[in-house]
This record gives structure tokens, sequence and C-alpha cells, in this order.
């Protein structure tokens, strides 16, 4: 009977987001917008236009490097961010690209934004989904905004008003 | 405590008390992010039990001698010892530093931990958990891997990209073996004959062939992580985790034959030698992804908690 409580107190421990130790971090978002899967996906997979949907980038430039393609995104706070496109697979609606330096407060970032078909006719359901590390990895203690709750922050922050963004700028036109 | 956490509790712990022992193979996937652990039944690839361990699961390693399961929680810098026959946490085991991979001794008896903020490998006698010896090895030791023999202890020695090579009995290490750039997970083939270092930096797999120290490389996906081995030696399994792929290898050519497409950011992968199946931990869908090593088709699909990670021997058979 014992060993029932045990596990039923384990079970129901709260979740804590406190966090240390060199644990990849996961911010995973969703929205829905009320246009077509095709249109969304056009917007985006257009990797040297971020600044057309994501309110914090006031412009994007495309830089190809033999068969690599680069985007450098300047942000209206101050500040770029150089990223890295990995992949635009047009029949998984999927784009993947990863950071490659930035102001952003995360280390060995790479993200994908997938595009499908959303719960309503004539909706779409965009996914983002980043995986990264605090910029500190060594052992603690950990220097003030270096940690995983700054950095965790910042992306939820990025994609929050980057999806919200999206919504926007595709339901107005 | 609300009633449905209550009675989720409840139906665990029965669905944990009533099992009539180890009749069946299971596999035990760690969730990074929620806490615990999945078990899957494999014979109709179930999770039949959730397991609350400590913070930041990460390694994973089952010993059918002693019927455990241990678990490394780099968040608690803890293990926690998993009763396999009742699927209850027996005990945590506090330590200093930062556990990531852990493995068990071939008869049950030792258990090995890397630990990559002191630099160092621990032994724990699994009788006695106060019993630790402790190495000192390369930065950062992350994967571990036991010879059959049990004498003979590889580290992967993460930011020195070398293998620290450890006798098991004087706890020394007595050479190291150079890898690629950032090896992660290490596995032993069956035979004793191989050892395979997942270089993650340079998206390349380390061969070498412990009779000789021949090394040789082999190019497989985009951050590779871990590697599995088939019973009979002769087929590895990588996972490339910025691929959502893994690599299949004939072992004797040293030539991916193939290329499989699984969840999202696959890490810790396992062969199940009964039903001569894969399964990969999906970190980013929450899920474990079935392999049918026969026809390298992917043929299951089960979730899981969230970010699986099952960094280890994560596969436990009845008949081992």
């Amino acid at each position: 009977m014992k060993k029932i409580f045990a596990l039923l107190a384990l079970a129901v421990l709260p979740l804590s987001a406190m966090a240390h130790g060199p644990s990849p971090q996961k911010v995973d978002k969703s929205v829905t917008i009320k246009a077509e899967p095709a249109k969304v996906w056009a917007m985006v997979k257009d990797f040297g236009n971020m600044h057309k949907w994501h309110p914090a980038v006031a412009s994007t430039k495309l830089e190809k490097k033999g068969d690599d393609t680069f985007r450098t995104l300047t942000l209206k706070s101050g500040g770029t961010i150089h990223e890295k496109l990995r992949s635009a697979d047009d029949e998984a609606m999927k784009l993947r690209y990863e950071i490659v330096e930035g102001v952003l407060p995360v280390s060995d970032y790479n993200a994908f934004m997938t595009v499908k078909a959303g719960p309503n006719a004539g909706e779409t359901t965009v996914q983002w989904v980043g995986r990264f590390y605090r910029v500190y990895k060594l052992n603690p203690p950990i220097p003030e905004g270096q940690d995983d709750e700054t950095a965790l922050n910042a992306v939820n922050g990025v994609f929050d008003a980057g999806l919200e963004g999206l919504k926007k700028t595709l339901e107005a036109k | 405590m609300n009633s449905k956490t209550l009675f989720a509790g409840c139906f665990i712990a029965l669905l944990a008390l009533s099992r009539p022992g180890l009749a069946n193979d299971y596999a035990y996937i760690t969730n990074q992010g929620s806490h615990d652990v999945s078990v899957i039944a494999l014979d109709n690839n179930e999770v039949i039990a959730t397991i609350a361990v400590g913070k930041g699961p990460v390694g994973v390693a089952v010993s059918p001698q002693i019927q455990r399961v241990f678990v490394s929680n780099v968040e608690s810098q803890s293990i926690s010892v998993i009763d396999s026959q009742s699927n209850v946490v027996l005990d945590e085991i506090q330590l200093s530093g930062s556990p990531v991979a852990v493995t068990v001794s071939p008869d049950g008896k030792t258990l090995y931990i890397a630990d990559w903020y002191l630099d160092s490998v621990i032994a724990i006698s699994t009788q006695d958990f106060k019993q630790q010896h402790k190495v000192s090895i390369g930065k950062a030791p992350a994967g571990l891997a036991i010879s059959p023999d049990g004498k003979t202890l590889y580290v992967s020695n993460r930011d020195s990209d070398d293998i620290g090579v450890i006798d098991t009995q004087s706890m020394t290490v007595t050479s190291r073996l150079p890898a690629g750039a950032h090896p992660f997970g290490i596995s032993i083939s069956p035979d004793g004959r191989h050892l395979y270092a997942v270089n993650v930096y340079e998206d390349s797999v380390s061969v070498i062939e412990l009779t000789t120290g021949q090394t040789h490389k082999i190019q497989v996906g985009t951050r590779p992580y871990c590697a599995a081995i088939s019973p009979d030696s002769k087929t590895i399994f990588v996972t490339n985790t910025q691929d959502d792929s893994v690599s299949v290898i004939d072992a004797t050519t040293r030539k991916v034959i193939t290329t499989v497409d699984t969840g999202g950011f696959p890490e810790g992968i396992d062969f199940d030698m009964v039903s001569q199946r894969v399964y990969v931990a999906s970190w980013s869908d929450d899920a474990v992804t079935v392999i049918d090593a026969g026809t390298h088709k992917v043929i299951d699909t089960i979730k899981t908690g969230q970010q699986s990670r099952a960094f280890g021997r994560f596969i436990l058979n009845a008949q081992d």
C-alpha cells in the first residue's frame, strides 16, 4: 500500500518550468488562420520576406552562398539575426532553418514551421517548433541573461508575435 | 489534487500492480519535458504506465538480471531506480554532478554513470548505492557502452572528441581512442568486435575495430545522435536529429543501405530482438517511431510524454 501512495504522490508533483543543466529547450506554438493552406505556405516559405509578416523584423536580406541560402533579419529593436535555410519542402509544406549567429539569447537554435489544413474549410494551422540551448553551456553558476528561462522567454516572444503577425497579415488580404 | 489526477494516478498504480511479472518485453522512454518515463508494452505497442521520475530525465539503462531500470535526471542531478516488475520508483540516488548516460554491467551488479559536470564516470553497486567509485575522464563524458564480458567500459568524451577506455575491475582509464567531432551516443556490437561512436558535429559515425584499433568513418545524416545495432551485429541504425530520419548501415560494407523517415528530432534508439523492430524516440513529436528492421518501413507511432529522449539501452526483454 505504501508504494501506491508513494507513486500517487510522485504522479501529482507539480511540473516546474525551472530548469538548469544542459537540456535542449523546446517552444512549440500553433495558430489557426482563416486562409487557404497554399496561400499560407507561399508566405511561410518565402525565406527572404519575413518582415512582411513578423512585427519585430524591420527588414530581411537574402543571400546565396553556393547551394546554401541565408537571410539576415534586422530587428526593429536593433540588432540582427543571421539564419540559414535548411529546407523548404513543398509537398510536406515544411520549412526548416537554423540560426548561424544573432542577438537572440540562445545557442544551437534550429526550428521548423509546418503548414496544414485547419479545423474548418478555408482554414490553415501553422505550427512553429524551435529547439535550442541556453547561451551558457557550462556548469553552474549560470551568468544572468544566459539561462534557460531567458532563452525560453525570448523564443516564446518571437513565436507568439510572429504567429499573430502572420495571421493578421494573411487575414487582412 | 483534483479527482481526475487522482483517478489517473490510481489507474497507473493499478496497472503497475496488476502486471504478472516479467512475462513480456517493454521499452522505457525518458521524457525530458514531462519529467516521466513512458513504459511501452512491445507486444501491442501501447503505453501501459507513465512513471514520474526526477527532473529532466534523459539517460536510461535496463537490467533484466536484477529487474531494474535506471534513469538519469539531468536537472535534479540524480538517478531514479525503477522496479521493472511493478514499475514503481524504489529509490532516487542523489549525485553531486549531473548524470547523462547510464549503463549496467551484464551481471547487473554495477551501474555506471557518465557525469558531465564533474568530467568523470561513477561506478555504483546496485546492491548498495553507497558503494561508489569515481574515475576522471575527458571533457563532458556523454555516452557509455560496456563490453559483453563486462570488463571494459567505453565513454564518449563529447568535448574532447575521443573515447575513454576504462578497465572496470580497477576503475582506471587504460587508453583514449580518437573519435570525430563531438561524439555523443556510443554502442558496442553484440559480438564485442566493433564500437560505433556517433559524431554530432561532423555528421558521421566512427567505427573502431576493438581488436586492432583501426578506425573508419561513415557519413550519415545531419546532427546524428545515437546508434543501435542488430543482435547479429550486421546492421547499424543511426538517428539523424536534424533530418528526422534513421540511417541504416551495413556493418560489413560500412555503407548506408537506406534512410528511413521518422518522427521529428529522433534521439534514443534501440533494437527489440524479439519483434525485430527498431524503436526511436522522437523529441519534437513526443512519440516513438517503430521501424521494421527487415523491411525498413515505419509500422507504428506511439504517443509518449513530452520531449522523449531515451538515451541508452531502453528495451527490456523477458528473455535476454
